[in-house]
């Protein structure tokens, strides 16, 4: 009984301790890694990292989808997280987009990918 | 309209201050008066460049503030190395003032 | 007359449906289209200040979105809303949003006139618009979120506005990188907030907030993330990059978004969380000094005009800075002097954008009239323009902070109340002005004075003289009477801010 309830608590844990796995190497490509593609990916890697954070917040363990009127008399699911999450990966989408299309461009006109290769100084 | 502002120690009033302006003005207009014309005229050197003859270009921005930038020099090589423009550093000193933040306020 | 009880999302919805249908309008004819956009800008702007007169004569406006009336729940008990909460601090800053749009947009009508890609770029700003405006009406941390990627996505589209130049797309994309970071840290902090109150309006959260461990790391992850969308010290690296590259208009909004995402700040800092310590007052004072130096040492080296005022805006943003928190260092309520620093950060948000918007546009006629950027490549355009030696002139004293003109009376009451705290703040704040002076004195020199004979130059359309004339004027008459602006805009603002209680109540 004991082993089992130990046995979910760390399944209950594991969703935060991928999310801190997911931002920390989303961090690290951004930081480290020189190929513009690599930034990009990245980013939308802690992206993913922090829309898993707003899931795993909202569950509710047995809960049941939130929708009012059909739901039996259980515990749900909070809806808002939810809402977030759909929100949150829409925009990371379209960031994700313009950046890559940025990429794009600075191909054309670099001939490079590398953040090393720049024009711009700080 | 309420023209005093309060500062809190003083005042500003900046009414008072264009008007002094005005007088200075006028009396330094005045002094400039008794002044003869034409003095001087002719008796101009060359300008005066670092040592240096004047260069056709003139003095060019770059050159302005030679001896601050020069007495800074250090300061500036190191300024200049800091700002690298990779966009790598860009995002490094962001987590290092988030990280410092993080010491000085929780920490504290 | 409009019912005032929608100015609030009218503020928002207004520009975003002028954003979408900019592109329609300019299918039929440019012209229609350049009357479109101004209309838009125009009605918006008359909303803010509908807003503004009603929130100081009746208090504060709270629009619930989503439910009849604000503090509506659900029988569980969830909020089902959304609020738009309006006091005179962010009618203050939508104001000064409008205004300046519309000056810009007035100002592109001759800058950009030969450009092929007008509608989109007249979309974007009015996207930028929107987004700003949202930042700054919502009372919603989530909203807070998307309003910041709205701003990130339109503004680096923005800068990229000459995309066949490397330059501004390396720009666009390092603005891009950074600001899409903070806006994640920024959502990780809300989940973190999110994670143990339950709750998102931020006058809700600023009734129950307990200052555990988690809350002041959200807090710092906030602070940190409009810190760097501000371009303070260290974060300020995008800002040469982005301000140099982006055309001067834009440059202008994204420096007015940066002191939208200041406003934020303090909003947080003071409302929502209202630190017991005094850490993270000395905290943000010190980040304005470092600012304040770094800024104007680096501006001193620069030979693009573009990225010297860009620095000169970092510095800026570092007296605003210093300011708002050496009053964070005090308890604002019983101290007349951390009052009066405040009015002094808030004041000169306000010259702030004034100033440097006008040395910005001025910075465009130059590009627009010579196409060159390098000052050592310039000079000698005083005696061909005038008049915009004058504008620029203006710029230079008011960014300075020489009296009689604005920029003077905002720094005095910081300098004033911050000597008060910490004395060497502020002498090195007087040394950065003056030393602000030096670096706009190597721009006068060589783009006005210097000895290039210029080549032949055409003259500088109506539109951007009357935009740059605007700003002048409002320099002008601010500087006279800065008592008459304090009393009347500044000190309900500032009265708002540290008065979380009203904040609380509109909504509770």
């Amino acid at each position: 009984m004991a082993l089992k309830w130990r046995y979910q608590r760390m399944l209950a844990n594991i969703a935060y301790i991928t999310v801190v796995v997911l931002i920390g190497l989303g961090l690290y490509a951004i930081v480290f890694k020189q190929n513009l593609i690599k930034i990009v990916m990245g980013v939308h890697i802690m992206g993913s990292g922090v829309n898993l954070f707003l899931i795993s917040l909202g569950y509710r363990e047995g809960g049941v989808a939130p929708i009012y009127t059909l739901a039996p008399k259980l515990e749900m699911v909070l809806p808002t997280p939810q809402a977030l999450t759909l929100t949150s990966i829409v925009i990371n989408l379209a960031v994700v987009a313009l950046m890559l299309s940025f990429v794009m461009f600075i191909y054309c006109r670099y001939n490079s990918i590398d953040s090393q290769d720049r024009r711009l100084r700080g | 309209m309420n023209l005093v502002l309060a500062t809190g120690f003083g005042f500003w009033n900046p009414i008072v201050f264009i008007l002094t302006l005005m007088l200075l003005m006028i009396v330094s207009y005045l002094i400039w008066r008794q002044g003869e014309e034409n003095q001087g005229e002719g008796i101009q050197g060359n300008a005066f460049f670092s040592g240096d003859l004047l260069m056709d270009k003139g003095v060019q921005a770059q050159n302005l503030y030679w001896g601050f930038t020069s007495a800074l020099r250090e300061y500036y090589d190191w300024m200049i190395k800091q700002h690298t423009g990779i966009i790598n550093d860009y995002v490094a000193w962001f987590i290092a003032l988030t990280a410092a933040l993080l010491l000085l306020v929780v920490a504290l | 007359m409009i019912n005032s009880e929608h100015t609030a999302i009218m503020l928002i919805a207004v520009p975003l449906l002028g954003a979408f249908t900019t592109a329609v309008f300019g299918r039929v004819s440019s012209s229609l289209r350049n009357i479109w956009v101004l209309a838009i800008l125009a009605s918006t702007e008359l909303l803010a200040v509908l807003l503004g007169v009603n929130v100081l004569e009746k208090g504060i406006n709270v629009y619930a979105l989503g439910a009849s009336f604000p503090t509506l729940t659900s029988p569980e008990g969830f909020p089902v809303r959304i609020i738009l909460e309006v006091d005179a601090m962010n009618a203050l800053i939508s104001l000064i949003a409008c205004t300046i749009t519309l000056i810009v947009v007035v100002y592109c009508l001759g800058f950009m006139r030969e450009s092929r890609v007008l509608d989109k770029a007249y979309t974007l700003i009015l996207l930028l618009l929107t987004g700003m405006l949202g930042l700054t009406l919502t009372g919603d941390l989530f909203n807070l979120f998307v309003f910041f990627e709205v701003v990130s996505i339109s503004s680096a589209a923005l800068i990229a506005f000459y995309v066949h130049r490397g330059q501004s797309l390396e720009a666009a994309f390092k603005y891009m990188v950074i600001s899409a970071t903070g806006a994640l840290i920024l959502l990780f902090a809300v989940a973190i907030i999110y994670s143990q109150y339950n709750l998102l309006s931020m006058a809700a959260l600023a009734a129950s907030i307990k200052y555990t461990f988690l809350d002041e790391v959200a807090l710092v992850l906030l602070i940190s993330a409009f810190l760097l969308k501000a371009g303070s010290v260290p974060a300020h690296m995008w800002k040469p990059d982005a301000y140099g590259e982006a055309p001067a208009p834009v440059a202008v909004m994204l420096l007015t978004s940066a002191l939208v995402s200041l406003y934020v700040l303090f909003r947080i800092t003071y409302t929502v969380f209202n630190p017991v310590t005094p850490t993270i007052g000395w905290t943000l004072a010190l980040l304005g000094v470092l600012s304040i130096f770094l800024g104007v040492s680096m501006a001193l080296i620069q030979t693009k005009l573009n990225r010297l005022i860009a620095y000169s805006a970092i510095a800026e943003i570092g007296f605003i800075l210093l300011g708002v928190g050496s009053s964070l260092t005090q308890s604002p309520h019983t101290s007349k002097v951390g009052f009066n620093a405040l009015s002094g950060g808030l004041f000169h948000i306000l010259n702030d954008v004034l100033d440097l918007g006008l040395l910005f546009l001025a910075a465009g006629a130059i590009y627009y009239l010579t196409r060159e950027n390098n000052m050592n490549r310039l000079g000698g355009l005083g005696k061909t323009h005038p008049v915009l030696g004058v504008f620029f002139l203006i710029g230079l004293l008011a960014v300075s902070g020489l009296p009689p003109f604005n920029g003077f009376a905002s720094k005095l009451m910081i300098y004033e109340s911050v000597y008060f705290f910490n004395p060497l703040f502020a002498i090195i704040g007087i040394l950065g002005s003056i030393l602000m002076a030096a670096v706009y004195v190597k721009a006068f020199y060589s783009v006005f004075l210097g000895v290039f004979p210029p080549q032949e130059l055409g003259q500088i359309p109506k539109s951007m003289l009357a935009a740059m004339g605007v700003l002048a004027l409002l320099i002008l008459v601010i500087g006279l009477y800065p008592a008459t602006v304090i009393k009347y805009l500044i000190t309900p603002a500032a009265d708002a801010l540290i008065n979380p209680g009203d904040y609380i109540g509109g909504v509770l």
